[in-house]
């Protein structure tokens, strides 16, 4: 299960990220070169930013990836660890349902009135329906580690 | 005001508590904005957050700076680097360390972060110092201050945020950088020569070449100058946003990665996965840093913050002089990407009233997270080597790198004192 979600949400995120760097490189080059640009490439840039975001955001979750402030775990007994990861990812949890809540009825108001970008005309709403349907995986994958054993936690993100 | 204070107090409690931090900004911004103005207002100004953040054309230049490094550091091109640097000074004593810090602003120059710059640099100079007879303390202490010139030599992810965050300028604070950046780097540079000076056996020289390999391993580096000529040139000289600029570098870089091989369909995946997880990462963090400044400046604490500082009568490079001594000292313990998400808020407008060039404050920003990224005991950098050398202890990391934190703190302090050496570059654009 936790292979099937790194395959289908890595795979997803990944091509997204992908598909932003040819359409980024087409379009410039394209234009600074050909005066030819894309149509609707930076509303395309858009559509597949909340892909990357979204589709990653439970495999950060999964391996532990968030920045956490893990200092006191040294003084820490392993039995109260172990509470405390149980009582943060249920609170974790809550907040994503939440969130996937809100993003969800966002979508279907922006479903209602029918809300397209400028130039494609592709419809929004269900991107943020999507974001609204991620954020409930993610919440999933937060509940599911209280019970799984977290063998791949890692602290570092690599931003800085 | 009280509320503010309230909410900074609860953050760090549930960050305490392991809560990550994304989400505790998060619930602590949204219970903060339902409890002061009302739930309506709270859950639509998220709804809003999370909608134009997700939606944003200019912020993508974060995951094609990000891409780029990834593919950047696949490509082995910091080999080159290496080697090059390493054929002009590794023959004298220090001269390892010396090409380790050469080869790590060469590589800052094509990768935005500080931390892969260690990294890759821990993989490629650690076995050569090592096999010469370096000490692990001052080869790791070296790699890991190294490693901090990824994100103030241009481009920079943290300089991206910080733009995107404060609306300055990117291409001029990728500009400002340059010039700081070099300057650690010499200045690092001397602080090898004084240390290996003291105790010469910890740095014995190495091999030397002759001019024609020298000549040779410098034609081994036009890859990392044609990119950095395209997407840095590209962005000072105005022919690039920095978003495109970012499409092309990463572009680029997977176009030398593909082209050494080094990329197979299972590496090419990965590599775009890992961008899109440290994306997702950094959006969490940015969406939830967004709410709960908009709680934060609904309240009245950035206002009385600003005039109870103007009030006590102090000169204002004294003022950012006293910020920079408290980022230094947080920076000893706190995550430093959230430490500035934190503060930025209430730092900046006070910064801008007392008249300073965001820019100028954007490179002492960054400063003060080099020396937080390596400054024990939490010090990112640090621990990503001990996990990559899991054979050197923190304890001798950690030794041989104080002398170098003491090397940045003098930096900042020159930053400080001439904001020239920050400003005069982004001041020849346009």
């Amino acid at each position: 299960m936790k292979k099937s979600l790194e395959i289908i949400c890595g795979t997803l995120a990944g091509l997204a990220l992908l598909a932003i760097m040819l359409l980024t490189f087409l379009d410039v080059s394209g234009r600074k070169l050909l005066s030819q640009s894309i149509t609707g490439s930076l509303e395309l840039t858009e559509l597949l930013m909340v892909v990357v975001i979204f589709g990653a955001l439970p495999l950060v979750s999964l391996k532990g990836e968030h920045v956490v402030f893990d200092s006191l775990d040294a003084v820490l007994p392993a039995w109260f660890q172990r509470l405390q990861r149980a009582l943060v990812d249920i609170v974790c949890a809550a907040l994503l349902m939440g969130l996937a809540y809100l993003m969800w009825n966002t979508g279907a108001e922006f479903a209602v009135t029918g809300e397209t970008t400028a130039q494609l005309k592709i419809t929004k709403a269900p991107f943020i329906q999507g974001m609204g349907l991620l954020c409930g995986l993610t919440a999933l994958v937060h509940l599911l580690k209280v019970f799984w054993q977290s063998d791949e936690e890692s602290a570092e993100g690599g931003t800085l | 005001m009280t509320e503010a204070l309230l909410g900074f107090l609860a953050i760090f409690v549930l960050a305490l508590m392991r809560m990550p931090l994304a989400f505790s900004m998060g619930l602590v911004g949204i219970v903060g904005i339902g409890l002061t103005r009302g739930w309506m207002p709270a859950l639509a100004s998220t709804a809003q957050v999370v909608h134009e953040t997700g939606f944003a054309y200019t912020l993508s230049v974060i995951p094609l700076f990000i891409l780029m490094g990834n593919f950047v550091a696949r490509a082995g091109l910091a080999h080159e680097l290496f080697h090059a640097a390493y054929t002009f000074i590794g023959h004298r004593r220090g001269g390892l360390a010396h090409a380790t810090i050469a080869a790590c602003a060469g590589f800052g120059a094509i990768c935005g972060s500080s931390i892969a710059t260690a990294a890759t640099m821990s993989k490629v100079a650690y076995p050569s110092m090592k096999k010469i007879g370096y000490s692990d303390a001052l080869s790791t202490g070296v790699i890991a201050a190294g490693g901090t010139l990824g994100i103030m030599i241009p481009p920079s992810t943290i300089m991206v945020i910080y733009g995107i965050i404060t609306e300055t300028h990117i291409g001029k604070l990728f500009a400002a950088g340059v010039i700081p950046g070099i300057l650690t780097a010499i200045l690092m540079m001397v602080a090898v020569v004084i240390m290996t000076s003291r105790d010469p056996e910890h740095a014995p020289p190495g091999e030397k070449f002759t001019w024609s390999q020298r000549w040779a391993a410098l034609r081994g580096i036009w890859g990392v100058l044609l990119l950095v000529f395209v997407v840095l040139g590209g962005i000072y000289g105005g022919f690039f946003t920095a978003t495109e600029g970012a499409g092309m570098g990463a572009m680029g870089a997977f176009l030398f990665a593909l082209a050494r091989k080094a990329l197979s369909k299972e590496v090419l995946l990965q590599v775009l996965i890992e961008s899109a997880r440290t994306t997702a990462m950094l959006f969490t963090l940015l969406i939830a840093a967004t709410i709960f400044a908009n709680f934060v400046n609904y309240t009245s604490l950035p206002f009385e913050l600003k005039d109870w500082i103007t009030g006590l009568g102090l000169s204002p490079i004294m003022i950012v002089g006293a910020m920079m001594l408290i980022y230094v000292l947080l920076g000893t313990v706190m995550e430093e990407l959230t430490m500035v998400l934190l503060t930025i808020p209430l730092f900046f407008p006070i910064v801008v009233q007392l008249g300073f060039d965001p820019v100028w404050f954007g490179v002492l920003i960054v400063m003060v997270i080099q020396i937080g990224l390596i400054s024990p005991p939490v010090g990112m950098n640090l621990f990503v080597l001990n996990t990559l050398l899991p054979k050197v202890g923190l304890g001798t990391i950690f030794r041989g790198v104080w002398p170098l934190v003491l090397v940045l703190v003098i930096t900042l302090g020159i930053l400080l004192a001439f904001p020239g050496l920050s400003l005069w570059l982004p001041s020849m654009m346009e």
